[in-house]
């Protein structure tokens, strides 16, 4: 099999499995309150559940869970609608930042200039 | 454990890769996989899917960076069908949008670089979104996949420097003593 031998991306696809076009995540409440909760129960979530997935509603856990599809599905069986729930990884890192800001970065914390 | 990726080559000479009849410069020791991009909450592979090639470097602390030109003509996706999250990657200081999505990565034919096993693509979840820029002047060649897209998968990748091979599997469930 070659790269060439798969079909032609002429134009988008359809979006599957009923999950909408054109949702901006970012302005429904919901989805906002979603992501607080699961900020604020990070530090706990670290504790018992590191390196698997949550599930939030607003404020309320719907699940932990190995894997991100598994609560997906629990949740839009649950009638909710893409959009309406967060499904995070639960790691140290989930919070970071951690894009380089330029090509060169100093740190100034920790770099004392020498001017000898 | 299942492999993914094996004797994936990668050249110390500079090459080329096709996608849809152009044909793209890939650096020497630059290393390239075959990528798809999917909603998340799909369990399998859309069968029209189309795969294309990004390159993997571990020197990019997110999940996935792609131009919005790169996604229409590579992927077939209108960014506007990937939902927009409400955080951004700020790589080198620009602002660069982030949209939910989940990836495939392609399993290689052993030892080449541009043919596939048959074997279905493997779902990397993806946490915290792939970065999708507009920049007109200034955005990679080709897709960049950084190590943050094996995070939840904890994929094991081993780069052989001698033999110019990358392997790839899922992690050892259980261990014999």
């Amino acid at each position: 099999m070659t790269p060439n031998q798969q079909p032609e991306a002429t134009s988008p696809p359809a979006p599957e499995n009923g999950l909408p076009a054109l949702a901006d995540w970012a302005k429904n409440p919901i989805y906002v309150q979603s992501e607080q909760a699961f900020r604020r129960a990070l530090p706990e979530l670290l504790k018992r559940h590191h390196r698997k997935w949550a599930a939030y509603h607003g404020d309320e856990c719907l699940g932990i869970a190995p894997t991100q599809t598994e609560l997906w599905e629990r949740c839009t069986g649950r009638g909710l609608k893409p959009g309406e729930f967060t499904v995070r990884f639960i790691s140290e890192g989930a919070l970071d930042d951690t894009d380089e800001l330029g090509w060169m970065t100093v740190d100034f914390e920790r770099y004392k200039f020498d001017p000898e | 454990m299942a492999v993914v990726l094996r004797d994936l080559p990668f050249f110390d000479r500079d090459t080329t890769v096709e996608i849809r009849g152009r044909r793209y410069r890939v650096f020497a020791r630059q290393h390239v996989v075959w990528v798809s991009i999917s909603h998340q909450g799909l369990r399998e592979p859309s069968p029209g899917m189309p795969r294309f090639p990004a390159i993997y470097d571990s020197g990019f602390t997110r999940a996935f960076i792609i131009h919005r030109d790169q996604l229409r003509r590579f992927a077939g996706l209108d960014p506007r069908y990937l939902s927009a999250l409400h955080t951004a990657m700020h790589p080198h200081g620009r602002h660069v949008p982030v949209r939910a999505a989940n990836l495939w990565l392609h399993p290689n034919q052993r030892g080449e670089r541009d043919e596939f096993s048959g074997a279905a693509p493997f779902l990397l979840e993806i946490d915290s979104g792939i970065g999708i820029c507009d920049d007109p002047d200034d955005y990679p060649r080709l897709p960049l996949l950084g190590p943050q897209a094996f995070l939840a998968s904890g994929l094991e990748v081993c780069i052989d420097h001698r033999k110019l091979r990358t392997n790839a599997r899922t992690p050892r469930r259980f261990w014999f003593f």
